[in-house]
């Protein structure tokens, strides 16, 4: 009969314990946390099995318990801390892939501009070789395509001028 | 006597036979004359040495076109285009020569002429493959010419 108070008692240390600690958010560190668990259970553990002398059952049971309480719990925080970093390399990630991309639609932006100001009749002039204002060069150096859009000419969907030979 | 009269005569039998390499050779093509003789007259803007080079049938094909015949061929590829560039080089990859067809494959560059005043000028290149046979009269002749050209830069 003694016996299940001393454990009803070390079930409602456990739960004092831990409840309180998981509603202010973190406060105890996690290795903290199993250090008290541990040690409460420990000392009422101790106190129980010495029934001889359950002072020092009890503080050796504590001492005992603190040190598994603590292990146990750097082991959960050494396990959450790699969850983190698992979810940090993957946002990351995520973050690269969406630079990457928009990255290529501004690439594809720029050098699409070239031929829609070439469809509305205005040639972006850039390029070394383009000293007169009448002279049509592309982006990179490359001559338009005059016959765009001509479906009896070898290209016609080509922007740059393919066709020489 | 007579020994030796049929020796000599055994002899001349088997010359007789014996097949002429060299008779072979004079009639497979040397493709890389009449390509030298295609692009040298194109440089030279030789209208009426390319159409003398052009088959009846012959094909022309370069991305979307496809022209087809002596007349539809000379008219929209060499004379759309001869007037357009100059300095026309082909550098070969690839060549066959047999006794009725032969073919020559590789690259090619060319200047682009520019098509306005005070337009740039061009620096054109592409890959080719020029296919030669021989026709009913043993003359060789283009039958089918196939170009990919590829973006023209302006030249610097």
């Amino acid at each position: 009969m003694k016996k299940a108070s001393y454990v009803f008692v070390l079930f409602l240390f456990l739960f004092a314990a831990v409840h309180p600690a998981a509603q202010a958010q973190q406060k105890i560190s996690t290795q903290a946390k199993g250090t008290i668990i541990g040690a409460g259970a420990g000392a009422l553990g101790g106190a129980l099995i010495n029934k001889r002398n359950r002072a020092v059952g009890g503080v050796v049971g504590g001492v005992v318990g603190a040190g598994a309480g603590y292990a146990v719990g750097k082991h959960i925080d050494n396990k959450k801390k790699e969850r983190t970093a698992a979810a940090n390399r993957a946002a990351a990630a995520r973050a690269a892939s969406e630079r990457a991309t928009a990255q290529r639609a501004a690439v594809a932006r720029t050098t699409t501009t070239p031929a829609a100001t070439q469809r509305n009749g205005t040639m972006a002039l850039t390029g070394a070789g383009s000293q007169s204002s009448s002279t049509t060069v592309l982006a990179d150096g490359y001559l338009p395509n005059s016959a765009y859009g001509e479906r009896d000419t070898p290209y016609p969907t080509s922007e740059y001028r393919r066709k020489s030979w | 006597m007579k020994t030796l009269f049929g020796l000599l005569l055994s002899g001349a039998v088997l010359a007789s036979c014996s097949s002429d390499p060299s008779g072979t050779a004079t009639d497979a093509a040397n493709v890389q004359s009449l390509n030298q003789q295609f692009i040298g007259a194109w440089n030279s803007k030789n209208t009426a040495q390319l159409d003398s080079l052009l088959a009846d049938d012959v094909q022309f094909v370069q991305g979307e076109t496809h022209y087809k015949g002596k007349a539809e061929v000379a008219d929209k590829w060499i004379g759309a285009t001869l007037s357009t560039i100059s300095d026309l080089k082909t550098y070969t990859a690839s060549s066959g020569n047999d006794t009725q067809i032969a073919y020559e494959a590789g690259t090619f560059s060319t200047e682009v002429l520019p098509d306005a005043p005070g337009a740039p000028r061009g620096e054109g290149e592409g890959n080719f493959i020029l296919l030669w046979k021989k026709g009913a009269n043993d003359k060789w002749k283009l039958s089918y010419a196939q170009l990919e050209g590829l973006p023209v830069q302006v030249k610097n």
